[in-house]
C-alpha cells in the first residue's frame, strides 16, 4: 500500500467513523489469515503473525501490533505492511494506554473495536486492564459501512477485478482438466491453484487460494474440500475457487459435465445458468438480503428447480472470504453501491442433483457488475 | 477449505480410542470433570481436535466437548455445509453445526456440565501461546455465562505431552509425510536457478507435493544477504551469490513433516565449500547425538561447539541456539531443541532437526535439516538426507 493511500484511509476513518462515534481510539483486530478485515484495510498487514492489531488514535501515530515478536518477524512486517510504528507484543494494552494519555482526552476515553468478538481473551483482558478508565464499544457495523461507502474511492476496485479474472481463469483450467479426462479432484485442484498463483494470486508460506468442490451424479448439496478418490466416469463436477489478490478476494464457481453427458443434462445446466444470472440481477442498491433470497426462490421455482429456503445465498466478500452483509432469509441490511458480494446459487435438479454456480458481484447504481462473468478464455501460463 | 484433501477417516477408531485413553490418563492429575477443546485452521491451530477425533476444521472454528466421566463427547462445527463430511471423518457420534461456536457453547455446557467444577481448556495453543490465552473472548464469555462457578484449567500442555509421543499408526503417517517432503526437495533442486522468483519456486514445489498427495503445506525461504530467518516467499528473484535454504513442510491427514534443503546460486569457491561442510557437518553431528535419554540442550551444545570452530558462523541468534523442534500434527511443537530446553528425548518423538547457523558477515543463514524419529536406540531419518549442497 502506498503511503498516500494509507494516510487517506486513516484520515477518512478518523473523520467518518471515529468522529461520528465519538471515539478516542479505534482498534482493528484479527487473528485470521483468511479474514484479516480491518487490520489489512488499515495497514495492509497480511496477518503473518499470530494476531494483528491496527491501533488508530484520534490523532498521532498509527501502530501495528502483532504476535511472533522475534526481530526477524519485525523485518518482514515492516517490509509488507504500513504503519507509523510497529510493535511485536502479546501485551499491546500498555502501548494503547500511552497513546490515550498523549491525547489528553476526556475523563472516560472511548475505544471502538472492530473484529473484537473473537479476539484472544488474553489480548482483550490486557487492553481492558491497561486502559481501565476507558469504555469499549464494538463498531463493526460503522466500520464496514464506511468501508463499503469508500470502496470505489479507495482505488481497490482494480485489485478486486484482478482477483476476479484470476478466479475465472483458475476455474477455466479446472474445466480443461476435467474435460480432458482428469478424474482426481485433488489433481484438478492442484492445477487450478497453480494457475491462480502463476496469474498473481497472493501467497504466503501456505496456500491462500481456497477451493471447494463436489462430484457425483447426482451432485451433492454441499461443496467440500477436494477428495483424493477418483471421480466416477459419469460424474458431474462442481468447483468454487477464491483467490486473493493484493488482499482482496473474489469467488467463482461452476458446475461441469463431461462432453459425452446426456443432452438433457447440458440443457439443465444451461437453464440453471440463466436462473443464476437472473438472481445476480436482483442485487441492487436498497434491496435487502431477505428480499433477494425470497425473489431468488421464486425465480428458481419458476424455472423448475428446487431451492433451499433456509440456506445462505451469498455474503459480502473482499477483505474476508465471508463477511457482512449476508444474503439470508430475513436479513434486513440494505445493499449499497460499492458492496462486493459472493453469490453462491445452489439449484436442485431432478437429474443432476445440486447445480452449483458462484460469482462475485459489485453492487452498482445502473445494475450489478458481475466481476467473474467476463468471457473466460484460458491464458497460457507456461 | 484450502486444498485440504480429507475425505475419509484418517485412522481407525481403535487408534482414536487409544489416544483418548492416554489423554484421559494425562488429565487425571488436573482433576478435571470435562475438557473443552477448540480448533481453528489459522496458523494450523486445529491440532487438538484433529488429534482426538480427526476433524480438520477446514473453514471455521470447531469445538469438542469431552466429558471425563465416561459420557459421550460432542463435536460442534462452524459450517453446516460440512456436517456430513464431519460425521464421516470423526468417530464422534454427536456432531452438531452452529453458525458460531460461541453461541452453541452455553446450551452445551448447561446440559452436559451441570454439576461440573473444573473445566479443562485445550486446543489452539501455538508458538508458545497457551490454550487459555487464545480462547476467543466471545467463547470465554459464553463459558462464564453457562458455568459461572466453573474453574477453568489450561489442559493444553497435558495434551501436548501425550501428543509428542507418536503411535505406530502416526509414525506410519509421518513416514508418508517425509516422502512428500522428498518430492518437494526434488522440485526445489530442479527449479532453483538464477532468475527464478521465490514465488515461482514456492509454487512449483507446492504443486509437486500437492500432486504427490500433500493436502496442505508450509514452505519458507531464507535467501541471500539480509535473510536470517525463514520467511514467506517474496517476488524477488534468485541471483548469483545467493544462499537459498528452503523449509519444506507438507501435510497429509493433518500430519506435517519437515525437511530443509539448501543450494548455492552461481559461484564456486572456498566459501561455498566451507559452508557446505559446516551445514552438513552440523546436521550429521546432531543426528549422532540424538538418542533417548539425552537432554535436548546437550545436543544443542554439541552442535554449537562444532559451529563455534568456524570463523564464518555462530549459533547464537538472540542468545538462543536452535537446532529444531517437535513437528507432527502441529508444525512447531514441543520438544523444542534449543540451548534453553530442559526436554529429554524419548522414543517416538518426531522432530524437524535443522541446526540454524547464522552467518554474521552475510546477515544470513545456512540450514539443512531432516525429519527424524527417536527410536529405542537412536534415530530413524524419515526424509532422504541431502549429501551435498549443489551450485545451481
Amino acid at each position: 500500500m502506498e503511503q498516500r493511500i494509507f494516510r487517506s484511509r486513516i484520515d477518512a476513518l478518523r473523520r467518518e467513523v471515529m468522529d461520528a462515534c465519538g471515539l478516542d481510539m479505534l482498534i482493528g483486530y484479527s487473528d485470521d489469515i483468511l479474514a484479516p478485515g480491518a487490520v489489512r484495510y488499515l495497514t495492509d498487514f497480511d496477518m503473518y503473525a499470530m494476531y494483528g492489531l491496527a491501533i488508530v488514535p484520534r490523532r498521532g501515530d498509527v501502530i501495528l501490533a502483532f504476535g511472533l515478536h522475534h526481530s526477524a518477524y519485525l523485518i518482514r512486517v515492516k517490509q509488507t505492511a504500513i504503519a507509523d510504528h510497529y510493535a511485536g507484543t502479546y501485551h499491546p494494552g500498555e502501548l494503547c494506554a500511552e497513546l490515550l494519555a498523549e491525547l489528553r482526552t476526556q475523563a472516560t476515553p472511548r475505544v471502538g473495536v472492530v473484529g473484537g468478538a473473537h479476539m484472544f481473551n488474553s489480548i482483550h483482558a490486557d487492553l481492558r486492564s491497561k486502559m481501565a478508565g476507558a469504555s469499549f464499544v464494538d463498531v463493526d457495523r460503522e466500520f464496514w459501512s464506511h468501508y463499503f461507502a469508500s470502496f470505489g474511492a479507495m482505488g481497490a476496485e482494480p485489485d478486486l477485478r484482478r482477483s476476479a479474472i484470476i478466479a475465472g481463469q483458475a476455474v477455466a483450467h479446472a474445466r480443461n482438466a476435467f474435460e480432458s479426462g482428469q478424474r482426481l479432484a485433488a489433481r484438478i485442484t492442484a492445477g487450478a491453484t497453480l494457475a491462480a498463483r502463476r496469474l498473481g494470486a497472493d501467497i504466503m508460506n501456505r496456500e491462500l487460494v481456497q477451493v471447494l468442490c463436489a462430484s457425483g451424479m447426482p451432485l451433492p448439496a454441499d461443496l467440500a474440500p477436494p477428495a483424493r478418490s477418483l471421480l466416477a466416469a459419469d460424474a458431474a463436477f462442481a468447483i468454487e475457487i477464491s483467490p486473493p489478490y493484493a488482499g482482496l478476494r473474489t469467488v467463482c464457481g461452476r458446475t461441469m459435465l463431461r462432453e459425452d453427458a446426456p443432452a438433457s443434462g447440458a440443457e439443465e445446466l444451461s437453464r440453471a445458468a440463466d436462473v443464476h444470472v437472473s438472481i445476480l440481477g436482483l442485487l441492487r442498491p436498497g434491496a435487502t438480503g431477505g428480499q433477494i433470497v425470497g425473489e431468488a426462490h421464486h425465480l428458481a421455482r419458476a424455472a423448475g428447480f428446487g431451492f433451499s429456503e433456509t440456506a445462505e445465498l451469498g455474503s459480502g466478500i473482499g477483505l474476508d472470504i465471508r463477511q457482512a452483509p449476508y444474503l439470508v432469509p430475513g436479513d434486513a441490511t440494505a445493499l449499497t453501491s460499492g458492496m462486493a458480494l459472493a453469490v453462491r446459487t445452489r439449484l436442485k435438479s431432478v437429474n443432476l442433483g445440486t447445480i452449483h454456480r458462484a460469482d462475485t458481484v459489485l453492487v452498482a447504481e445502473p445494475g450489478p457488475d458481475v466481476l467473474t462473468a467476463r468471457p473466460i478464455a484460458c491464458v497460457p501460463f507456461f | 477449505m484450502n486444498a485440504a484433501v480429507v475425505s475419509a477417516r484418517p485412522f481407525p477408531d481403535n487408534e482414536y480410542a487409544a489416544r483418548l485413553a492416554r489423554v484421559k490418563r494425562a488429565f487425571e492429575p488436573l482433576a478435571l470433570d470435562a475438557v473443552l477443546l477448540q480448533g481453528t485452521r489459522n496458523w494450523y491451530r486445529d491440532h487438538a481436535i484433529r488429534y482426538l477425533c480427526g476433524y480438520d476444521s477446514p473453514a471455521s472454528a470447531s469445538l469438542l466437548f469431552m466429558p471425563l466421566d465416561g459420557g459421550e463427547p460432542v463435536l460442534v462445527i462452524g459450517d453446516a455445509w460440512d456436517l456430513e463430511r464431519a460425521r464421516g471423518i470423526s468417530w464422534v457420534s454427536d456432531v452438531r453445526a452452529a453458525g458460531d461456536i460461541a453461541s452453541a457453547a452455553p446450551a452445551l455446557l448447561r446440559s452436559r456440565f451441570k454439576t461440573g467444577k473444573r473445566l479443562g481448556i485445550a486446543g489452539g495453543e501455538c508458538m508458545g501461546v497457551t490454550a487459555m490465552d487464545v480462547l476467543p473472548r466471545d467463547l470465554l464469555a459464553a463459558i462464564r455465562e453457562a458455568a459461572p462457578s466453573a474453574e477453568l484449567v489450561d489442559a493444553g500442555g497435558a495434551l501436548q505431552s501425550v501428543r509428542m509421543i507418536r503411535s505406530p499408526a502416526e509414525n506410519e503417517m509421518l513416514r508418508r509425510a517425509g516422502k512428500l517432503a522428498d518430492v518437494g526437495a526434488q522440485a526445489f533442486f530442479a527449479t532453483a536457478r538464477a532468475g527464478v522468483s521465490e514465488r515461482g519456486l514456492w509454487s512449483e514445489i507446492w504443486y509437486a507435493m500437492q500432486t504427490a498427495g500433500a493436502e496442505d503445506l508450509h514452505i519458507s525461504f531464507c535467501r541471500g544477504p539480509g535473510s536470517f530467518w525463514p520467511h514467506p516467499p517474496s517476488d524477488d528473484v534468485l541471483t548469483e551469490g545467493d544462499i537459498v535454504s528452503v523449509e519444506l513442510s507438507p501435510r497429509i491427514n493433518g500430519y506435517f513433516s519437515q525437511a530443509n534443503r539448501m543450494c548455492f546460486v552461481g559461484g564456486n569457491g572456498r566459501e561455498w565449500t566451507d559452508l557446505e561442510r559446516l551445514s552438513l557437518g552440523a546436521l550429521d553431528l546432531a543426528k549422532s547425538l540424538m538418542k533417548p535419554g539425552v537432554k535436548a540442550k546437550d545436543v544443542v551444545a554439541g552442535v554449537s561447539a562444532l559451529v563455534a570452530k568456524s570463523p564464518l558462523a555462530t549459533m547464537d541468534m538472540g542468545g538462543v541456539h536452535r537446532i529444531g523442534h517437535g513437528c507432527g500434527i502441529a508444525l512447531d511443537e514441543g520438544p523444542f531443541l534449543t540451548s534453553a530446553s530442559q526436554s529429554e528425548l524419548r522414543p517416538d518423538m518426531t522432530m524437524a532437526l535443522h541446526p540454524m547457523i547464522y552467518l554474521p558477515y552475510r546477515h544470513s543463514l545456512v540450514m539443512i535439516g531432516d525429519y527424524v524419529r527417536i527410536t529405542e536406540t537412536g534415530l530413524e531419518v524419515l526424509t532422504e538426507p541431502q549429501t551435498a549442497v549443489p551450485v545451481v
